[in-house]
């Protein structure tokens, strides 16, 4: 049950997101997400987890609660802008497109013929989760027009990369998770300094008026 | 000297031993990696590191970049790699690395705008010939030891492939602007060097292509032809001292394949003498052309370095300031122009030898090849010696035709360059002297590509022996007239020492007394009559404003010549392609929303498609 309950909060979070116009809920929703999601593994063995495991949930908990939202935090702050400026397709748009997602999803998971080893152990409902999350982190990528967005975009993408991982492959190397922890890590900071670099040299991070240098 | 250059030297030195090693014993060297060095390999890494050393001392004092070093001793590399590489795959890596660190050094830093187009369309059409070798590569994969029309397509497609890289007509469209954007000693490795692994590669595709049909070797042979005289006319109608040699390494990779066509024409007709001396003199003339090519581009870019310009027509009379570029050029030129008793004509006169015999032999059906290669071989030398005596004369004899000396005065190359300079000048002669010597050393490279052909290694070394005898006696000749002409001008300087001869008389000048250097023969003026005649192909645009009246004002004259195959083919191609391909720019609208939107459609589309 722990399981489910931590889903729909994700998918909550996620439509959210979608429905919302305001960047500090952006900010909010998706460190939810990555807080409930670094928890995960406790959900799925319901015992107390390995060493290695404690360390990178502790390592997916401090990344995606505390250190990504001050990082985009600040940098909201650094560029004054709050708000989402008219999204392409609007947030009703939005919203239908979550529930066309969310249908997608469940119809793609049930034609999914899970290996035979996960059928008994995989929560029925973590492919149409996970691929509903990553719909919707490409989404806010797709539609939103500020940079800063469309970097949380990115990492609500991963989240949803995240629980596919976590849940369908039964044991990965915590070199891995690790890897792609830092992979994230990595990119959340180069979308961070590119937008402020945007900023600085053309006064607005409107992903949607960088064509001025189009061939 | 600069870290770059004492690697490079240092390297290729370690590297020439063993590759002389497996030359001399033999022996192949492999390794699991995918390395196989057997004698073909050896003779051209022999080639690459023994001029790329050269080039390396060349630079040494004048460049100073630590970039251009870096890729240079890269390009040495990939270069050496490229032709011991048994594995494909490697052999691809090394083929690209190699193109890619030569564009490097073509850009030149990348400040010159001249620079940047030459190396952007040395980049599209070395991409165009990996393309081709990748289709051959993939077709002989598929489909080992298929005969018939697929043959047909990979062979084509490698000739079409490893010409481009060689500088075949037409495909040779990048070597007049690349040779003259590139420093010089940078064009003298890739002229000099690169070029040939376009050569090897030809030979390693026919081997695995299980060998040669006769109308391959026909088809070299007119490829040849085509490259050789075309090249050579080209040649003579430049100003650009540097496009020139370009143009004529066209001519040379023309004359290389003429032999390697009637060695495989004269191996698929089972005529011994023929295949062996054409193949052979192909092989011997990619080491001659390597070394006078590299000279003469090395002289080049000194003259470039000492006066700043590569136009002839505004050079003149360099001989009294810069003596030892000026002789080793004109040793490189004379090789060149295939005249004996240097080292061109060594490689020249085998394949001349191997046609001839033909004739001897009575198969009256090959008759054609002695015709065609002899013709071809004499037209194009004749026009050789034509061009090189306008180089040699316009630039390094007369007068000065501007003044020179305003921004610095015009020296000697440093003695690092005078040194490599001399080397691969006392090469062109030593060459041409050991070449009866030496000249079995080629039997290992030929067998390795007639391998399985009915050839064995001791009918080879046959013929070569007797092509060796019949050049002793021709070489020899001229050598003993050299040194006839030599002793007299010594008992000319003995009788008149101490003794001052002055003579003196005025040419006729036109009526005008007052003549000054801009009255000399210029480049144009030397080679107009052969310009003029090949005007139909090379399509030279003369702009003429005659004097007139009988105070006559400003009058000019000028010359351009294009390129056929650029102006005809490539140019109306790549314009068209842009024109087709420009329908298709609506897709790139530069919003970065609509990319990512058109990637998750096709992402969806394909999920969908794989669980209907």
């Amino acid at each position: 049950m722990l399981y489910e309950t931590m889903m729909v909060v994700v998918i909550l979070a996620g439509l959210v997101i979608l429905g919302s116009s305001r960047i500090r809920m952006y900010i909010r929703m998706a460190a939810l997400q990555g807080v409930v999601l670094g928890f995960l593994p406790l959900a799925l063995e319901r015992s107390l987890p390995a060493a290695r495991t404690a360390l990178l949930m502790a390592v997916a908990i401090v990344l995606k609660g505390v250190v990504f939202p001050w990082l985009f935090t600040r940098a909201m702050r650094e560029m004054s802008v709050k708000r989402e400026r008219s999204p392409i397709g609007g947030y009703s748009g939005a919203i239908i497109f979550g529930i066309l997602a969310f249908i997608l999803s469940l119809w793609l998971s049930n034609k999914w013929v899970l290996h035979p080893s996960l059928a008994g152990r995989t929560p029925e409902i973590a492919v149409p989760a996970a691929l509903f999350t990553v719909l919707t982190g490409v989404y806010v990528i797709m539609t939103r027009k500020k940079a800063l967005s469309q970097a949380i975009g990115y990492l609500v993408m991963e989240n949803g990369v995240w629980i596919f991982g976590l849940s369908l492959a039964g044991e990965i190397p915590v070199l891995v998770e690790l890897g792609m922890l830092l992979d994230v890590f990595v990119a959340v900071f180069v979308m961070g300094i590119a937008t402020l670099k945007l900023q600085r040299g053309f006064g607005h991070m409107d992903a949607d008026r960088l064509n001025e240098l189009k061939g | 000297m600069p870290i770059g250059a004492i690697v490079a030297i240092a390297g290729c030195i370690a590297g020439i031993i063993p590759a002389l090693h497996v030359l001399v014993s033999a022996l192949p060297v492999k390794h699991p990696a995918g390395i196989l060095v057997d004698q073909l390999s050896a003779f051209f890494l022999f080639i690459i590191l023994f001029v790329s050393a050269l080039c390396a001392l060349f630079a040494a004092r004048t460049e100073k970049r630590p970039v251009t070093w870096f890729f240079f001793n890269l390009l040495v590399a990939s270069m050496a790699l490229t032709v011991c590489a048994s594995d494909t795959i490697l052999f691809l890596i090394s083929w690209e690395t190699m193109s890619l660190a030569s564009f490097v050094l073509v850009i030149d830093g990348g400040a010159r705008k001249a620079s940047r187009d030459a190396g952007w369309i040395y980049f599209v059409a070395t991409h165009i010939g990996t393309a081709f070798i990748i289709i051959m590569f993939m077709g002989l994969g598929a489909f080992p030891g298929a005969n018939g029309g697929f043959a047909t397509v990979a062979l084509v497609c490698a000739l079409i492939g490893f010409g481009t890289k060689a500088g075949m007509m037409p495909f040779h469209v990048w070597l007049p602007e690349a040779h003259p954007a590139a420093p010089g000693f940078v064009s003298a490795l890739m002229s000099g060097v690169m070029i040939k692994t376009g050569i090897y590669g030809l030979l390693r595709a026919v081997t695995l292509a299980g060998g040669a049909p006769e109308w391959f070797g026909w088809l070299l042979i007119v490829a040849g032809l085509v490259s050789g005289v075309f090249g050579v006319v080209y040649a003579l109608a430049q100003h650009d001292l540097k496009r020139l040699l370009a143009y004529h390494s066209v001519e040379n990779i023309g004359i290389i394949l003429l032999g390697l066509g009637t060695g495989f024409v004269g191996l698929s007709r089972g005529n011994t003498a023929l295949a062996v001396l054409g193949l052979a003199g192909g092989l011997f003339h990619v080491l001659n052309h390597a070394v006078f090519k590299g000279l003469l581009f090395l002289g080049a870019g000194a003259v470039h370095h000492a006066t700043g310009t590569r136009e002839m027509d505004a050079l003149g009379g360099l001989i009294k300031k810069m003596p030892w570029t000026a002789f080793t050029f004109l040793v490189g030129a004379v090789a060149i122009s295939g005249l004996p008793p240097l080292n061109g004509f060594a490689s020249e006169f085998m394949i001349y030898f191997g046609s001839f015999g033909v004739l001897r032999g009575g198969d009256m059906s090959l008759a054609g090849i002695a015709a065609v290669s002899v013709a071809g071989l004499a037209l194009i030398g004749g026009l050789a010696a034509a061009c090189f005596a306008k180089a040699f004369g316009i630039v390094f004899l007369g007068e000065p035709r501007t003044k020179q000396d305003q921004a610095r005065p015009v020296t000697e190359a440093p003695p690092e360059a005078v040194l490599a300079m001399a080397v691969l000048a006392a090469s062109c002669v030593l060459i041409a002297l050991l070449a009866p010597l030496g000249i079995h050393l080629l039997a290992g490279p030929v067998s390795v590509v007639f391998a399985g052909g009915g050839i064995d290694i001791a009918q080879t070394k046959a013929e070569l022996a007797r092509a060796a005898g019949a050049y002793t006696g021709v070489a020899g000749i001229f050598a003993l007239l050299l040194i006839f002409t030599a002793l007299a001008a010594l008992l000319r300087h003995v009788l008149l020492r101490g003794r001052r001869v002055e003579h003196s008389a005025v040419t006729w000048d036109c009526g005008y007394h007052l003549p000054s250097p801009r009255m000399q023969y210029t480049a144009s003026s030397f080679a107009q009559p052969l310009v003029s005649f090949f005007r139909t192909v090379t399509g030279t645009l003369r702009a003429y404003e005659r004097p007139t009246g009988y105070f006559p004002g400003l009058s000019r004259f000028s010359t351009r010549t294009g390129d056929l195959a650029w102006d005809k083919f490539f140019a109306p191609v790549f314009s068209a392609a842009a024109a087709q391909l420009g329908r298709l720019r609506f897709l790139q609208q530069g919003g970065i929303h609509l990319y990512v939107f058109m990637i998750m459609l096709a992402l969806v589309a394909l999920l969908i498609r794989v669980f209907w």
